[in-house]
């Protein structure tokens, strides 16, 4: 891929941080501190605009082609039945159909080579391997710095497993499973309200700096001791210390007011284990406001959510089979064109999605919504999961990030790289990427038509 | 019944299905044999430093990410896993919430050695009392003088912030907690004495190394003194610590954590079955299934001492009432113990592992059983084969086509064998698996579906058996679980892959397995103490250790 760098000049304080993450060059901007709106609410009081996040979202086993892809290209596009859910949405959803994962001959790794390739570029040579990170890290890596979490992930499959970000094949981030732990985690003892009236600095959180740096500080020692290909993870150790130390270091001052921050303050203990339709909604739906809230409370600005596992989806209560199981063994119901039962699925699934698109679009900021100020990248792992289809599966973008976006557009790729979008993505991040991908699914180009 | 030659598999290097044409070879590792590796602790080891150094009462959940498994190892994936920014926070988090707790009025009486002279300043005698105790254990070696004086040095810089010397002593113990030189295992080299220009693994990191691939843990005090004084290059003293080791319940612990890797139980966390098609499947018993797993194997092979692979035929397992249900028979807890030790009829369906829950239900989908993912589990976890992904393309529909009429897995299964596209692959796994068609998705025992009769007659590598007992008499004497088992521990303890110049090792301890009956603890035995187990292949300047 080509160099990474981050030119946006939104900041009222920014500084370097220098380091070899992922290969690139990295600067990351420190939130704006002491900073409010303006009177019209579309910008901070110094003038500088409102900080951009970036988000992914993951559904299992694609679409069924006939039923999803509205027949217009273009603005204002309708909306075939498995996307009627849309319909209070479709405003800040542009939907990317067509757009393909090039293999170069590489085998299609079922429920993995999709993904893989939309995420990171990269189409794997085996299972398990990711050479490339994801682009939630790369964008990470330039703006995850500035906020108490560098990402937050969530899977409302409930399994510890289900991630889709990563930086390697040994480093894949992990993500919260219960809306309980997820709230516990963000919300709980650690959280500083950034409307809170007063503001004083933690003790807890100075010696925890304080012990950090002095970790830091010892890792010649170590180093001395270890072969050369043992050294670049303990700088990645190192690295992940020094960004936890200037994470506590933001603590330590007073954040930034945040007028639409609602600490939630009902949340359901359960710890329910399953991946049955219902639970796994309770869990998507509960965790989605909950990722909102935080994006809002400025406790990320990178954030992931996987509705269900690549390989397994869902499952109906009752039922003997999983969506997986379905989408292989279900008649292709002749007059209908499609499977049933399938469908059922997916119609679950893109009503997850616009309810996770809601929970960001509903929370007020500046003059118009979080959502405006944030960009969701959307896709699936399969177009046709019957045959592990990978040429066109379906993409969704949400938000405006920040104003750099058009919304409510639906774009044909007409056969190309399905990197275009990633690479469209990171240029809306303010990175300068001139060119995103490897082998044939390498690209320089943009998808124009949603860009202002 | 035809036996393979173990000895024919192993010297091919390779492991062979042998009649099926989508047969794979398992491929050969570039890992470099001997060398010295940097480990990243797991949740289970965690645990085990703790609870050794401060007990079972402090409370925390250790259930850090799953690592990548490499060659069918967690253990091989922790040599080249690294810290995330959000594995870090995990880290970090934990070793305050146990760091908290220890320093706890309810706690320090008991497990700190000192008491400060003024609970409200630092002390730094007995901060650094307590930490060059405590960091003993944790860096599996005593602290060097400069770790020690940093250590105490922010114990008291913390105290003063805090005003608390007991919570500026917590703010150093969670430091050393997330700190690299607990949670990444590093082993180190030093010149070797009776090879002058070679080098070998120093003493503490001998020691480690015997200690996580017998316990599971870092060296106990003895160990650690042993590998310190370099004692443990000394045969005698090596050999007494070997016997120690193996000899004490530490061992049952190593034994389950190789398992758990092993059989990649760890996916039980995330087990959950269809409450309306398996009422007697609660959450309760899916973490119970994979407990009795592990007993079973621990009594068998540590406890009885048994023959390895009597595991696929042993008729001795443990119930507790809830898991009981499943097997539907009456089991009355025995005073306080909620585990209880059953035969099982020789007239049973169920005979060893795996006709058990614990293997049948995590291979079954949610809501039916799965004789494909059955066979695949047996191939690759028991017998060290490789079955091929899916072709992507492939239409499955006719599975319910109602023309077909299909009521069983068999008939539904049988829709492959007439794609060729499927045939391949399906040869491999479901002749096996349709042999455990008598025990449905929860792992109970079942003789019809959908109302029709079951066949439970399959066939393994072309030899056909009536039932699950017939395989698990065939898998029982296939010589593939005898090389797996042993190609697994040697990965496994050394935490790392094997390459073409380890394979004349592996043969050897098979040998030597077989000579012991195959005893697992003689196994065991016999991979520490062999030479090679500490040979330094190839180390360059810049990996010599700090510690000559």
């Amino acid at each position: 891929m080509g160099r990474i760098y981050y030119t946006r000049p939104d900041f009222s304080r920014r500084r370097m941080l220098r380091g070899m993450l992922g290969g690139a060059a990295v600067t990351v901007g420190i939130p704006f501190l002491d900073c409010f709106l303006n009177e019209s609410g579309t910008a901070l009081a110094n003038g500088q605009a409102l900080p951009t996040r970036f988000g992914t979202y993951f559904w299992a086993l694609g679409m069924d082609e006939k039923i999803f892809i509205p027949k217009k290209v273009g603005a204002d596009y309708d909306l075939p039945e498995q996307i009627a859910s849309w319909k209070d949405i479709k405003q800040h959803v542009n939907l990317l159909t067509n757009y393909n994962v090039l293999t170069d001959g590489k085998p299609n790794l079922c429920h993995f080579t999709g993904w893989v390739a939309l995420k990171s570029g990269t189409v794997p040579a085996a299972r398990g391997m990711m050479p490339d990170p994801s682009i939630d890290v790369l964008v990470g890596d330039v703006i995850g710095g500035a906020s108490r979490f560098k990402a937050l992930d969530a899977a409302a499959s409930g399994a510890v497993r289900d991630s889709y970000s990563f930086r390697s094949s040994d480093a894949i981030n992990t993500p919260m499973v219960s809306p309980i732990g997820m709230y516990q985690s963000i919300f709980g003892d650690e959280f500083q309200d950034p409307n809170a009236p007063m503001f004083k600095p933690s003790t807890s959180i100075m010696v925890r700096k304080s012990v950090l740096s002095g970790i830091g500080e010892q890792s010649s020692e170590l180093q001395k001791s270890i072969g050369a290909s043992d050294h670049a993870r303990l700088d990645q150790y190192y690295t992940a210390i020094r960004e936890l130390e200037q994470r506590l270091e933001l603590q330590t001052q007073k954040p930034a007011a945040a007028p639409s921050c609602k600490v939630p303050t009902d949340v359901d203990p359960a710890t329910t284990v399953g991946i049955d339709t219902e639970t796994v909604q309770w869990r998507h739906n509960a965790m989605s406001d909950l990722m909102a809230m935080a994006v809002a409370c400025n406790q990320t600005r990178v954030f992931n959510m996987v509705y269900a596992n690549s390989s397994i989806g869902c499952v109906r209560k009752g039922s003997d089979r999983t969506h997986h199981l379905i989408t292989h063994e279900e008649t292709l119901d002749q007059k209908l064109g499609y499977q049933p039962t399938n469908h059922w699925f997916l119609l679950r699934a893109m009503e997850a999605w616009a309810y996770y698109v809601k929970a960001f679009a509903s929370i007020p900021e500046g003059a118009g919504t979080l959502l405006d100020n944030t960009v969701i990248f959307a896709n699936s792992c399969q177009s046709f999961a019957k045959i592990h289809s990978v040429q066109g599966i379906p993409m969704m973008t949400a938000g405006k990030a920040g104003g750099v976006l058009k919304t409510g557009i639906h774009v044909d790729g007409k056969g190309e790289a399905g990197t275009q979008v990633g690479l469209t993505l990171m240029a809306a991040m303010g990175m300068k990427v001139s060119e995103w991908g490897k082998g044939s699914m390498k690209t320089s180009r943009h998808v124009s038509e949603i860009v202002v | 019944m035809r036996l393979l030659s173990t000895r024919n598999l192993i010297a091919a290097g390779l492991c062979v299905v042998a009649f099926a044409g989508a047969a794979v070879e398992a491929p050969e590792p570039a890992a470099i044999p001997g060398d010295t590796t940097v480990r990243l602790i797991n949740g289970a080891q965690y645990t085990n430093v703790v609870r050794s150094l401060f007990g079972s009462d402090i409370r925390f959940s250790a259930k850090f990410p799953p690592m990548r498994r490499v060659e069918g190892l967690v253990t091989v994936g922790s040599s080249s896993a690294v810290v995330t920014p959000a594995l870090l926070d995990t880290f970090e988090q934990t070793g305050r919430q146990v760091a908290a707790q220890v320093v706890d009025e309810r706690h320090r009486t008991n497990l700190i050695p000192c008491a400060p002279k003024n609970e409200k300043a630092p002390d730094g005698q007995c901060a650094s009392e307590f930490l060059a105790k405590v960091g003993r254990t944790l860096y599996r070696r005593s602290l060097t003088s400069k770790e020690l004086e940093y250590w105490t040095a922010s114990a008291a810089s913390s105290a003063e912030q805090y005003g608390d010397f007991y919570a500026g002593l917590s703010a150093s113990l969670a430091g050393m907690l997330v700190s690299p030189q607990f949670i990444f295992f590093t082993e180190s080299t030093e010149p070797d004495p009776a090879a002058p220009g070679m080098r070998r693994l120093n003493g503490p990191s001998k020691a480690m190394r015997i200690s996580m691939a017998l316990w599971n843990t870092p060296p106990d005090e003895r160990l650690i003194v042993a590998g310190e004084t370099g004692d443990i290059h000394r045969p005698a003293v090596f050999k007494r610590e070997i016997d120690r080791l193996i000899g004490a319940p530490e061992f049952r612990l190593g034994v389950r954590a190789f398992f758990e890797d092993m059989l990649v139980l760890e996916t039980f966390d995330e087990l959950s079955k269809d409450g309306g098609l398996y009422p007697a499947f609660t959450l309760k018993v899916a973490i119970e299934t994979r407990e009795q797993l592990l007993r079973i194997i621990e009594d068998h092979l540590v406890a009885r001492k048994g023959d390895y692979r009597d595991l696929f035929t042993t008729r001795n397992i443990f119930l507790s009432q809830d898991l009981a249900a499943l097997y539907r028979v009456p089991v009355k807890a025995q005073g306080s113990l909620s585990w209880v030790p059953y035969e099982l009829p020789a007239d049973d369906a169920r005979i060893g592992i795996l006709a058990q829950p614990g293997f049948l239900a995590i291979n079954s989908h949610p809501g039916r059983s799965s004789p494909t993912r059955r066979g695949k589990a047996l191939r690759e976890l028991f017998m060290c084969q490789r079955v091929p992904d899916p072709p992507p393309n492939v239409d499955f529909s006719n599975f319910e086509d109602p023309a077909n009429g299909a009521r069983t897995a068999r008939a539904r299964l049988d829709a492959h064998s007439a794609n060729p596209v499927c045939a391949g692959c399906h040869k491999i796994t479901d002749p096996i698996g349709l042999s455990l068609e008598q025990f449905d998705g929860a792992g109970q025992f079942r003789t019809f579906e959908n109302g029709a009769a079951i066949d439970p007659s399959g066939s393994l590598d072309g030899v056909t058996y009536n039932d699950a007992k017939g395989l698990a008499s065939l898998v029982r004497n296939h010589p593939a679980v005898v090389s797996c088992v042993v190609d697994r521990f040697y990965k496994y303890s050394h935490a790392r892959g094997v390459a073409a110049a380890d394979r004349q090792v592996l043969k050897q301890l098979q040998d030597d397995f077989e000579k012991a009956s195959y005893s697992f603890p003689e196994l065991a035995r016999a991979m520490v103490s062999d030479k090679e187990f500490f040979a330094i292949a190839s180390v360059g300047d810049e990996k010599q250790t700090g510690n000559d």
